[in-house]
């Protein structure tokens, strides 16, 4: 199937008919499709119309008036089509008009939402050549004809209405669709920044042009200052940066006097400025469009990892990160060189990344000093002397920090950061006071200077929000969805049993919560007596392993808790091929990668209720307190012997891996990196 | 024998655990000076480091030694690293007692560890993250490096073998139910209450103390009594205690009379439990129950909750409710109040059963204990 178009109703029936017949007659004979009719509850006499329907027509009925974002989703769960043909049902479309849009995905694979030109049905006048923004980010429809800045046939725009729009299924279902907190109206904006956002192009296609009713459409103007202060919130800061580099651009491009005209208040109180507004919105396009065709040059993007360390002492964030990059230079690889600084003797570690034209520094080649991990922390010894030059002598245009801070950071240098959690301000306990107190400090100044925030969670940015001055606008999201990371399972580690097992992988943190684990485990294994399943765990050694190891043999558990320390790779995969179940008790965690890792090899999951575990684990987990022992034995219990509760967990996992694409996760950060480097708003 | 003993909760602004620290410590010198063993006070103990030692537990004695006393904390820190390593405590004590919840290595003594409560297992809701974290981690500590366990009640034994079954029975370490005492002397005679008597309610504002059930059945009686009494609130601001503390000053805004005196020194609180009228004791949860054994022997009446050990220590000396029922919280103390006798008859059942906790007894027990270790 290659498009479904989805048609919301609600009331306005003689509309329907009118725009399901324009549909009918204009649909591409060889096309495969099917037209998705979602009734919101009419109370007039579309219902009966509806019933009368046969296929290519798939007709879903809400069982009550649900809204425009609520019953696109609706279809789009059940569409079949590559793409989707969102559709309201005011329009008269005319023959020709799908497929300039669909010519658009074949010619920029980067393309998000599609959109086209609209007139109004009964003045002919353009009522829709883009979506733009003004007043302070708020958005309105670009009303003249774009020809003049559009490539062969294509115009990029911030937004586009979704009056009649084309997206990918996929992307669309990933995104998890439209925002349902929007009542009638900003959905398509915000879907659209959300694929912006993703490194994805939203673009109207000038050749395809339709006519609609204006405002035809019920409830849209009641709920506007509701969904604009949701809107707003979310984006504000950033539409109106959108707004004001279009002001930059137009004073750049002899339109000045026409924007200070627009400006000037008194000219707003008369009412004029109308026409200048849209001279300026145009040239400023014209002028973006050409700023961004000349930066065909490569951007240089600084990776500081110089907190890497060998083996597994740096958790999750080791792997996820090389895997972001990597997947970032097979997607964007003409567009980015990498200058990836790492500690030496690391150098392997980090090959894979690179690609040609990137490089490698380590300290020892003398271009830098850097700091090094003390017991408490990180402290800087002999960081680099205040203007040093070393971000221009290697020509970076944006600084990649995955660990958070970075002694590479310069003024006037952008910079990413990575977020991977709050523990120190969350569970502060967990960490030595010394360690709490850098943290704070460190999070303080990157809160001031870093460009954008990558987030491993929803959880870690609203955190992040909450206990530091960092505008939502500035934090993007990137799961670690690496879960397909490791190699196919080779031999089973030494000391491994051979039975099924309970599977822990965490560093001995103490967040990580072994202890509770430990009480739990014991409580398991005297309720299952002899059937009871061994506890693995595996973690980078380290003197809290070897205390862990201590009470467990208190518990008299030395023959049912084992420890492997850090397995390589295929013994780790290994290792989860033969997992009964997952058991993760962890008591904070800003993603928790271990998750995603039990469903795509079919374990089970048992986890924590708190922190970013429900985000990542939806319902693909049997969710515990983790802090009560016996809570957790009795999950653990239940996973163990009781087959339909295993089938089902595992089942949901595989269908929950589907919301974690490394591809998607990697665009992103890729748009971001491009954004900060090139000074435009994301 | 040298006895090592952990005071270093007394340093700090005392909680129950200090109390209890400081109670069995003075006690166990008294009882063992005369039989001949010496005694070392550790004003730092395991991670236990104190900012400043003057407040702690001292007993001026020849054979009672404070070594750590007046250690600065990075020095403290470093002795206790250097003993979890293998250095033996100065003066080599042949059993230390911990009071803290602090299990270190100690491979030169025996270790007797005082298990408070698990309520941190039990009920995680009413724990920080810290106590959890300390908590968990130092009780498995104990049960690798422990040589014997004191437990201040029956219940938290109890607890113990619900969360780690058999495990004493298995391990074969001994154990015993040390029951703590009033710091305070015992009345001749339950004092006779005043007209204006409060209600009384004694512990630190968080969650598990379960102020708000003690506030909605205090708004019940206001409602309902003719005498309406003043309530008065001690204790310290502890977790989680802001809904409480805005509780508090809205009934004081709306002109109930409930007395806030935060934490209270100890002759205050002495003048506190002699002049109230009854101590409402509403906890979710308690390891031991102090103020309910310090009302007991001041023979003043007690409503308690009938969670956790409270039962155990309170015996028949009070009415007990349900923590989730306010309402009969009210309607016992309506009744009291209502019943002049009843109020007698209660203050005499609480002096008796408070004669039944000393820490001289306990003492003595615990001495036994350690001698047979």
């Amino acid at each position: 199937m290659q498009v479904s178009f989805i048609v919301p109703l609600y009331n306005q029936l003689a509309l329907t008919r009118a725009c399901l017949g324009s549909l009918r007659a204009t649909v591409p004979a060889d096309l495969a499709h099917e037209i998705i009719l979602v009734d919101d509850g009419s109370t007039d006499d579309t219902r009966e119309f509806l019933r009368d329907l046969a296929p290519p027509h798939v007709v879903l009925l809400n069982d009550r008036n649900r809204g425009y974002a609520a019953s696109n989703n609706r279809a789009a769960r059940v569409a079949q089509g590559e793409f989707l043909a969102l559709l309201n049902n005011d329009l008269v479309l005319a023959p020709g008009w799908l497929e300039p849009m669909l010519a658009a995905f074949r010619r920029v694979p980067r393309a998000g939402v599609v959109g086209n030109l609209q007139r109004n049905a009964t003045t002919g006048a353009l009522d829709h050549a883009g979506v733009v923004f003004r007043d302070g980010g708020y958005p309105a429809h670009y009303r003249d004809d774009p020809a003049e800045f559009a490539v062969d046939g294509l115009a990029e725009f911030p937004a586009v209405t979704a009056a009649c729009c084309l997206v990918r299924r996929e992307w669309f279902l990933r995104t998890g669709g439209f925002d349902e907190g929007y009542q009638n109206g900003f959905e398509d904006t915000d879907l659209c920044l959300r694929a912006r956002e993703d490194g994805l192009l939203n673009l109207v296609a000038t050749g395809s042009v339709v006519r609609h009713h204006i405002s035809a459409s019920e409830g849209r103007g009641t709920h506007e200052f509701r969904n604009a202060r949701r809107f707003l919130a979310r984006w504000g800061p950033r539409t109106a940066a959108l707004e004001r580099e279009w002001i930059l651009a137009m004073a750049q491009d002899r339109a000045a006097a026409a924007a200070r005209e627009y400006f000037r208040p008194w000219h707003r109180r008369l009412g004029l400025g109308r026409p200048a507004l849209r001279r300026a919105h145009r040239l400023a396009l014209a002028a973006q469009r050409r700023r961004l065709a000349a930066r065909s040059g490569r951007l240089r993007v600084g990776i500081d990892l110089l907190a890497l360390q060998a083996g597994g002492a740096n958790g999750g964030i080791k792997p996820f990160v090389l895997g972001l990059l990597a997947e970032v230079g097979r997607q964007r690889g003409g567009e980015f060189n990498f200058a990836v600084f790492v500690p030496a003797g690391l150098r392997d570690e980090v090959a894979a990344i690179l690609r040609p034209g990137d490089y490698c520094l380590t300290p020892a080649d003398g271009i830098f000093s850097v700091s090094r991990r003390t017991a408490t922390g990180w402290k800087p010894d002999g960081t680099l002397p205040a203007g040093d030059p070393l971000p221009a002598r290697a020509g970076l245009d944006v600084l990649y920090a995955p660990f958070g801070r970075s002694d590479l950071m310069r003024p006037g240098l952008p910079t990413v950061s990575v977020i991977v959690d709050l523990l120190h301000r969350d569970l502060p306990a967990a960490l030595p006071v010394e360690e709490v107190n850098h943290r704070h400090a460190w999070f303080g100044q990157l809160a001031r200077d870093a460009t954008y925030f990558q987030c491993n969670s929803h959880h870690v940015a609203a955190r992040l929000v909450t206990h530091y001055p960092v505008h939502p606008a500035r934090c993007f999201l990137a799961y670690n969805a690496v879960q397909g990371r490791l190699p196919a399972p080779g031999a089973l580690p030494a000391g491994a049993p051979e039975e099924s097992f309970f599977f822990y992988p965490a560093n001995f943190w103490p967040h990580k919560n072994h202890e509770t684990l430990f009480v739990a485990y014991r409580l398991y294994a005297l309720g299952a007596a002899s059937r009871a399943w061994p506890l693995v765990c595996t973690g980078h050694p380290d003197g809290r392993m070897d205390l862990l190891r201590e009470l467990r043999d208190g518990l008299g558990l030395k023959d049912r808790i084992v420890f492997l320390g850090h397995v390589k790779d295929d013994a780790f995969a290994a290792l989860w091929s033969k997992a009964g179940a997952l058991v993760f008790p962890s008591l904070h965690e800003g993603f928790g990668m271990p998750l995603l890792e039990a469903m795509r090899f079919g374990v089970p999951v048992i986890a924590a209720d708190s922190t970013a575990l429900p985000e990542v684990a939806g319902d693909a987990c049997l969710a515990v307190d983790a802090r009560d022992p016996r809570a957790l034995a009795e999950a653990m219990r239940k996973v163990a012997i009781r087959t339909d509760l295993k089938e089902a967990l595992v089942a949901r996992g595989h269908a929950r891996l589907a919301a974690f694409s490394l591809e998607l996760e990697a665009g992103r950060l890729a748009h971001f990196l491009a954004a900060a480097a090139r000074r435009v708003t994301p | 024998m040298i006895i090592g003993l952990d005071v270093s909760q007394t340093c700090a602004e005392r909680a129950g655990c200090a109390w209890y620290a400081d109670g069995l410590s003075r006690a166990l010198i008294a009882a063992g000076l005369p039989r001949g063993h010496a005694f070392e006070l550790y004003h730092h103990f395991g991670g236990w480091i104190n900012a400043d030692t003057r407040g702690g537990t001292l007993i001026d004695d020849p054979r009672v030694s404070a070594p750590l006393r007046g250690l600065a904390p990075d020095k403290a820190r470093e002795f206790w690293r250097e003993v979890e390593s293998g250095e033996p405590l100065p003066a080599k004590p042949d059993v230390v007692l911990s009071f803290n919840f602090h299990a270190p290595r100690l491979p030169h003594s025996r270790l007797v560890y005082t298990v408070h409560d698990l309520a941190f297992w039990m009920h995680p809701a009413f724990a920080t993250d810290e106590t959890h974290l300390v908590c968990q981690r130092e009780v498995l500590q104990a049960l690798a490096r422990a040589a014997g366990f004191l437990f201040n009640s029956q219940h938290t034994r109890d607890e113990l073998e619900l969360l780690f079954p058999s495990w004493l029975r298995l391990t074969g370490r001994p154990s015993l139910v040390a029951h703590g005492a009033s710091r305070f002397p015992a009345p001749g005679a339950p004092p006779t209450p005043g007209p204006a008597a409060p209600w009384l309610v004694v512990g630190s504002l968080e969650p598990r103390k379960n102020h708000a059930a003690a506030l909605d059945a205090y708004e019940l009686y206001h409602a309902h009594s003719s005498v309406r009494r003043p309530l008065v609130v001690a204790g310290g601001a502890g977790w989680k205690s802001d809904a409480i503390r805005a509780r508090l000053s809205a009934l004081q805004g709306r002109g109930l009379t409930v007395h806030t005196p935060g934490y209270v020194p100890d002759a205050e609180l002495a003048g506190l439990y002699a002049s109230s009228f009854a101590l409402v004791c509403p906890s979710w949860h308690e390891g031991f129950g102090l103020p309910l054994v310090e009302a007991l022997t001041a023979g003043l009446p007690v409503l308690s909750s009938d969670r956790a050990s409270l039962p155990e220590v309170g015996g028949d000396a009070p009415v007990y409710f349900a923590p989730d029922q306010p309402a009969a919280l009210a309607e016992a103390m309506l009744a009291l109040e209502r019943d002049p006798a009843a109020h007698a008859r209660r203050a005499a059942a609480s002096l008796a059963r408070g004669g039944a906790f000393s820490w001289a007894a306990t003492a003595k027990s615990v001495l036994e204990f350690v001698e047979r270790l």
